[in-house]
């Protein structure tokens, strides 16, 4: 069964001391079941909030989200959202196998793939016992990924997952990635500051403006699938690169900067 | 092994075995700095005795102390394992109330605000002006030891445990959340094991003078424990005996202190 998510209308407003800032203002938006989108916008244009937003972290101000027919609260508690943080958030005291296995312990529901598995896909065996602080910004990274994987999650959230990861790295995630999520059917919503990366992943890029947060653009990949590393110099490619350059810097070719 | 690996190399993560391995060099280190610790202290009381001219009904010799302790030990022993019992049961009691109390005002600041100044009332009454209340509610056994120990020891556990559970890593909370994680799920997964250290403070303090609180308990009760040991060999000029179940009482409130030390490193890794 795949699950769509729908954005209907969302405004968020924050109160800041006695002053309040419009984080969203009026985003509507459809992520297809099973499809991979990407959302990519300047620092502060609130990409995170609508992502924490999804996951029944935060209400929206006014506005609704439906996860497939239902608010966001119910596939939280059915352990059915898998999330991965803009900073890694693994428990300190725990080994890199026992902190993917913290869902299935929190749900006595399991994935499709054991927890050592999930740390051999993410490139991690060998490391099963190490604890956190032992390892790199990169690899903390890559375990909080195998344990949003952990229950086969029918949303999968990314919140910059690869900010920390080096370029070789990061595009070997990236091909894995794609491949983890057609086996499993999940509906994928990615941030990040790269506009290739976006590209690369996405069925579709959402382009988000800051100051307030409102979707500006949303730009159709047509690339076909499996997607190769050798797309990346393919001319359909920069095409598509370029539009949403075009798109994310819309202001400043407008005001001729 | 500390500081990241910034390469995937597994070797370099100590093993199970190599872990160990330290941890016992550094006990028995720890034993041998604490016998070389005591022989110094005890040398230099004889030495001190000797040179300064000290008259044994004032401070009596090391050897008069060890020949009391080897004499009177039966009884010593009798009335240390009294206030031990009382001091230990105390300090599990006085642990459990105050993580119960934590608990509660983690759930709610509304409880705090209203338990936490009869807690301090409590607390900053002197013991001696309400020996007479805990006598009748009490009586002169075991139990007024026991609650003297909580009295004292309860409010260092909770103040730090509810800090510990207050202090709890913001993005782990969020984690669990997403997860679809239980209340009880996340206080025993997440906010526990984020406050242990703090409540290991919290216990440290306590533990140090716990034994203190119970033997006062017995000042005031009269109970047969190494308080009112001491205070009798004190008034009856038994001075050996009074100084044999003092060094008594240094020496097991030492060693509970390092018990707490060491249930720590056990827990918290
Ligand atoms: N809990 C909060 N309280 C108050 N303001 C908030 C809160 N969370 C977010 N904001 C505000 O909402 C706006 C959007 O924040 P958000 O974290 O969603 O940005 P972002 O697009 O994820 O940025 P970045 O790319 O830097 O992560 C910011 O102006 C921020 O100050
Ligand atoms: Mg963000």
């Amino acid at each position: 069964m795949m699950t769509d998510i729908q954005i209907k209308a969302v405004s968020k407003r924050f109160a800041i001391d006695r002053s309040e800032i419009l984080a969203l203002d009026d985003v509507s938006l459809t992520f297809p079941a099973g499809s991979f989108s990407a959302l990519i916008g300047p620092s502060g244009c609130g990409k995170s909030t609508l992502l924490r937003m999804i996951a029944d972290v935060i209400a929206p101000s006014t506005g609704s989200i439906l996860i497939g027919d239902h608010p966001p609260g119910k596939a939280r508690r059915s352990h059915e959202i898998g999330f991965v943080f803009q900073s890694a958030s693994l428990l300190p005291w725990r080994s890199v196998i026992d902190n993917v296995r913290l869902p299935g312990e929190l749900s006595n529901k399991q994935g499709s793939r054991s927890p050592e598995a999930l740390v051999d896909l993410v490139g991690l065996n060998g490391f099963e016992e190490a604890k956190p602080a032992q390892l790199s910004g990169g690899m903390q990274q890559r375990v909080a990924i195998a344990r949003a994987l952990a229950l086969d999650p029918k949303v999968l959230l990314m919140d910059e997952p690869f900010g920390a990861l080096d370029e070789i790295t990061r595009q070997r995630m990236n091909v894995e990635l794609l491949r983890i999520w057609k086996e499993t059917n999940t509906t994928a919503v990615l941030v990040t500051h790269t506009i290739s990366e976006a590209v690369f992943m996405a069925d579709t890029v959402h382009v988000l403006s800051a100051h307030p947060g409102r979707l500006a653009a949303s730009i159709a990949i047509d690339l076909p699938r499996p997607r190769h590393l050798a797309l990346l110099q393919s001319h359909a490619f920069n095409a598509l690169e370029n539009q949403v350059r075009a798109a994310l810097f819309a202001k400043e070719i407008a005001s001729g900067r | 092994m500390t500081g990241p690996i910034d390469h995937p190399d597994a070797s370099l993560i100590p093993t199970r075995g190599q872990v160990v391995r330290q941890r016992l060099d550094a006990a028995t280190r720890a034993v041998v700095f604490f016998v070389v610790a005591l022989a110094i202290i005890v040398g230099l009381w004889q030495a001190a005795i000797v040179s300064f001219d000290i008259k044994p009904f004032v401070v009596p010799t090391p050897v008069s102390v060890l020949v009391a302790l080897n004499q009177d030990w039966p009884k010593l022993g009798a009335a240390l394992g009294y206030t031990l019992r009382g001091t230990l049961l105390g300090l599990l009691m006085s642990t459990c109330l105050a993580l119960v109390f934590a608990t509660l005002f983690t759930l709610s600041d509304g409880v705090a605000r209203a338990v936490m100044p009869l807690l301090i009332a409590i607390r900053t009454a002197p013991v001696l002006a309400i020996a007479p209340l805990l006598i009748l509610i009490f009586g002169r056994g075991q139990a007024i030891s026991i609650a003297v120990v909580v009295i004292v020891s309860f409010f260092p556990i909770l103040v730090n445990a509810t800090r510990g559970f207050r202090s709890t890593d913001a993005n782990a909370l969020e984690l669990m959340h997403v997860c679809g994680a239980t209340w009880l799920q996340t206080f025993f997964k997440v906010r526990l094991p984020f406050a242990l250290p703090a409540i290991f403070t919290g216990l440290r303090a306590a533990a140090t003078s716990g034994l203190l609180s119970a033997m006062l308990a017995e000042w005031l009760s009269g109970a047969p424990g190494l308080g009112t040991l001491i205070l009798e060999a004190a008034s009856f000029r038994k001075l050996p005996l009074m100084w044999a179940g003092v060094v008594l009482a240094m020496t097991v409130a030492f060693a509970i202190f390092a018990l707490t030390v060491r249930m720590e490193r056990s827990v918290v890794k």
